[in-house]
């Protein structure tokens, strides 16, 4: 099978949309795509400084990688990576991170559970609580803290449409209409520093691919902690409807982008009574997570 | 070991298995390749699982 753009070898059928590429034109087409996404959504503007959030895995380092490039046009890139204390698992991908920040010379900041909370991930764990809640809320805390103290204009993540889509039909599914709506829109604090998502359009499989086309030293290994989970039940479950039904995740991201417009934010925002943070409750969900650690 | 009909592509490997062919990227014989290819006697397969979101 040939390439459709060149006489190459095929590497990857997009079957969604019926597109054949080489690998040369795969990695065009990715990155195309990517700074079509960013241009779509106005996710950056010139001479803003930009922060990564940056695990080491595939989607954090792809994220790094097309940003640094766009950066020689006017943009100042750092990274901020979180040690959650994942035994057997962090330490390999922070050692990713760390090479190919100090390969391209990009300041790296590294923030862990353990110098800010007096715990880890494993040792949570051990305490018979939720690993991805206390992960997900722990990690987006320490991302923000260090974001306003680097003066950064926003904070890119690596979630792909994956990501979003399961997010997407959690949210639905549980009937959390307010995080559906804060999948997209979030509530204007200033202390809080914007996210963007630039792979947000790109599959995950895509994702991995470019990574593997452009020997990005990354591990594709699973989070010990993700096994079992509500979200690993509905990554399966949509990745079997996409198995027979080519585009079904753009399809659920397209509906939910139509659906948003309909959707009211009722909650304001203030801050934590406790640490000051911006939050839409009186207490804030990481003081509510780290007391219960004490109980 | 497992055995698999004349003519049977990475995708029939693939469903025999029971891999899902969203979640992987298949390598043959070191080189990149689609699951509709057909598989040969003697070709080396990896199967890289590439969907770890969470």
């Amino acid at each position: 099978m040939r390439c459709d753009k060149c006489k190459e070898r095929v590497v990857y059928h997009r079957r969604y949309s019926g597109q054949r590429f080489c690998g040369e034109h795969f990695l065009q087409y990715f990155e195309n795509k990517v700074r079509k996404t960013i241009q779509k959504h106005k996710m950056i503007e010139r001479g803003e400084k930009i922060g990564v959030a940056l695990s080491g895995g595939k989607d954090s380092i792809t994220t790094l990688s097309i940003l640094n490039e766009l950066a020689k046009k006017n943009l100042e890139i750092c990274t901020i990576a979180v040690d959650e204390g994942i035994k057997g698992y962090r330490n390999d991908t922070l050692k990713s991170a760390k090479s190919f920040c100090a390969e391209r010379d990009i300041p790296l900041h590294i923030v862990s559970f353990e110098d800010r909370f007096g715990t880890t991930l494993d040792k949570i764990m051990k305490q018979g609580k939720n690993a991805c809640t206390y992960c997900g809320v722990l990690r987006r805390r320490l991302l923000s803290e260090k974001a306003r103290e680097l003066g950064l204009d926003k904070l890119a993540t690596g979630h792909n449409l994956d990501d979003e889509v399961q997010a997407i039909l959690m949210n639905y599914i549980r009937g959390d209409v307010e995080r559906l709506i804060r999948l997209k829109r979030s509530l204007p604090h200033e202390k809080f520093i914007p996210r963007i998502k630039p792979l947000s359009e790109m599959p995950e499989k895509e994702v991995a691919l470019y990574a593997l086309l452009r020997d990005f030293k990354v591990s594709f290994a699973e989070c010990p902690y993700s096994l079992g989970t509500f979200r690993a039940s509905i990554r399966d479950f949509i990745n079997e409807l996409e198995k027979n039904n080519a585009g079904i995740k753009f399809s659920i991201l397209k509906g939910y982008q139509k659906l948003l417009p309909y959707l009211e934010l009722k909650a304001a925002m203030h801050e934590c009574e406790i640490c000051g943070e911006p939050t839409s409750q009186k207490i804030c969900k990481t003081c509510l997570l780290v007391k219960a650690l004490e109980t | 070991m497992i055995e698999i009909r004349d003519r049977a592509t990475i995708n029939d490997l693939l469903e025999q298995l029971g891999i899902n062919r969203e979640t992987v990227i298949v390598r043959r014989n070191k080189e990149i390749c689609l699951e509709e290819e057909l598989l040969k006697p003697n070709d080396f397969v990896e199967i890289i699982k590439v969907v770890t979101g969470g």
